[in-house]
């Protein structure tokens, strides 16, 4: 279970370091310090509801993430450059009764980090205890796109999250250092969190203006001294945009975890040249499954190809693929469903066990999945999961704002390099550009926010429907 | 080779798809998400492309790519120290 895995962490491996960020360090024994204050107040409520975890990588959001494990108390994760209109409506669809983190635009109380500060220096905090639980009881709650324009909260079962920790330990095995590029809000960032947890390891967070700033980032990744990193295949192509990013700068790197979007042969190809005899786990999975349910090492020999296997299924799991190839996902992974107002009808039962309908298309050969493509008009952007409706449909809240489509701008292997709006003004209303942009940056996070073009009307096919072929053509 | 400071905002208008980089050379790229990590990718490998400049991001202040006018400036003195 992980609670054990998190007390026998906490308790070995005391002045080991723990959690690494923006050149701070904090060992375990301080780690453990930090939970105990943050479970001592999740104890106070007794209500479990959930709780929102407010910041970006600040040690209050490793430490609250164990302490809500702990607790029995499911954790929102949210990123502090969430614009606050999505906050709020998150605060609302999960009922959450408090926020850990320095929050300060609503009536839901808060355990600011000052307080958490002010625990931890000065009143002895208990030890962190684990708490009585159920498998079906929700261990954290993770806010997605959802096609409507609302965030899609998917509820994850303390079941799927032991049987993830259980596949990553074999998966992966020992390691000393986790490096960790995603925010704790895009749930990639679990398979660095219990990666480190299962070893004693030490976890390296990378801050949001380290990834931006190549000097400071590479020195931040010399510093890591990381075995193992997890990471988004966009962010491996920008590391490699610089000749330095090789087995120099990372010596002991010897396992790249990839998940969130198609690796592509020629990136896996180039860090196999920069880093000879790494290891390289592509996985997939969607948030519905607990992050990733299937890995498949890469080889040299698969670079060659046009597209790169994701692999095998974890233990625990089962992949089957409906007659058109909708990839089926069945066993302990599966997500408990979403949270209200989302139907979960993509969630079934099938021989006894929780089914989810991934929307994936795929097919196997020898027990390997390898995907097509989608469903729907959900699409993948620098690792982002991203339904063009969401964008759409909070255009269309706009005043001023008759009609509008998102359109995916593509390269020649399939990957999504940008997305464009296009907009409709109400003729007797109109609205600028300049207001549009302003609008919707309250509304949507940085990295869903498309490029605008103004358009007079939006062309339309043969059945009526707004002619997303013809906007693409136009794009190109 | 020569370089124009009008080529280099051209390319980048592309790039990022936004024209007020032709208008407002002066404008912020990097915190406004104009030039985002995919963008960055094209912009170097573009530069790569057609000025035969190979950019290792970690020899280059980052401040030079926070607005298209610096960018320009950056590749244009480049330029000149290469002939």
């Amino acid at each position: 279970m992980i609670e054990e895995t998190i007390l026998n962490c906490l308790k070995t491996h005391q002045n080991e370091p723990a959690y690494l960020t923006g050149g701070v360090s904090f060992a375990y024994g301080e780690l453990q310090r930090y939970v105990g204050a943050i479970q001592q107040a999740l104890l106070r409520e007794s209500s479990r509801a959930p709780v929102m975890l407010y910041g970006s990588k600040e040690i209050h959001m490793k430490a609250g993430i164990l302490a809500c494990l702990l607790s029995g108390v499911p954790y929102v994760p949210v990123d502090a450059s969430f614009p606050s209109g999505r906050v709020k409506e998150m605060i609302g669809l999960a009922a959450v009764s408090m926020v850990i983190g320095d929050y300060d635009g609503g009536l839901t109380p808060v355990l600011t980090t000052r307080e958490i500060e002010e625990a931890v220096r000065t009143s002895a905090a208990p030890s962190p205890t684990a708490i009585e639980r159920s498998a079906d009881d929700t261990a954290y709650i993770i806010f997605t796109s959802g096609s409507t324009g609302t965030p899609k909260g998917v509820m994850v079962s303390y079941r799927s999250v032991d049987s993830c920790a259980r596949w990553l330990d074999t998966l992966v095995g020992p390691c000393r250092c986790v490096l960790n590029q995603a925010k704790f809000s895009f749930d990639l960032s679990v398979a660095d969190l219990y990666l480190s947890l299962l070893r004693g390891a030490a976890h390296f967070a990378l801050r949001e203006d380290e990834l931006r700033d190549f000097r400071l980032l590479f020195s931040r990744l010399k510093e890591s001294g990381a075995d193992t990193a997890v990471m988004t295949p966009s962010f491996a192509q920008l590391l490699l945009l610089d000749q330095s990013f090789n087995a120099d700068l990372l010596p002991r790197l010897a396992t790249i975890l990839f998940c969130g979007e198609a690796l592509q042969p020629k990136t896996a190809k180039r860090l196999m040249e920069r880093f000879p005899g790494i290891r390289i786990l592509n996985c997939y999975g969607p948030s519905e499954a607990t992050f990733a349910v299937t890995a498949a090492e890469i080889t040299q020999a698969d670079t060659a190809l046009p597209a790169l296997p994701v692999g095998r299924a974890k233990s625990g799991v089962e992949i089957e693929l409906a007659c058109d190839g909708e990839v089926i996902i069945i066993g302990d992974s599966v997500a408990k469903g979403y949270l209200p107002p989302f139907s979960s009808s993509a969630f079934f039962t099938l021989r006894g066990r929780p089914a989810y309908r991934s929307g994936d298309y795929g097919h196997m050969k020898d027990g390997v999945l390898w995907l097509s493509g989608r469903r729907d008009s959900q699409i993948k952007l620098a690792g982002y999961r991203i339904e063009l409706g969401d964008i759409e449909n909070n255009l269309l809240l706009l005043d001023g704002v008759a009609a509008a489509a998102v359109v995916p701008k593509r390269q020649k292997d399939g990957e999504v390099v940008s997305l464009t709006a296009f907009v409709v003004p109400e003729k007797d209303a109109p609205i600028t550009q300049e207001q549009i942009k302003k609008e919707l940056q309250t509304q949507l996070p940085a990295y869903m926010m498309p490029r605008l073009k103004i358009a007079d009307r939006l062309p339309l096919n043969a059945n009526g429907k707004c002619d997303k072929m013809k906007l693409a053509g136009k794009e190109i | 080779m020569t370089v124009t400071r009008k080529d280099v905002l051209e390319m980048l208008a592309e790039i990022c798809e936004c024209d007020e980089i032709l208008s407002a050379p002066e404008m912020e790229l990097l915190d406004s998400n104009v030039l985002d990590s995919l963008s960055f990718i094209l912009l170097l490998n573009r530069i790569d492309d057609e000025f035969g400049i190979e950019i290792q991001p970690t020899q280059v202040d980052f401040a030079v790519f926070k607005t298209p006018q610096s960018i320009a400036d950056h590749l244009i003195k480049l330029l000149q120290t290469q002939s």
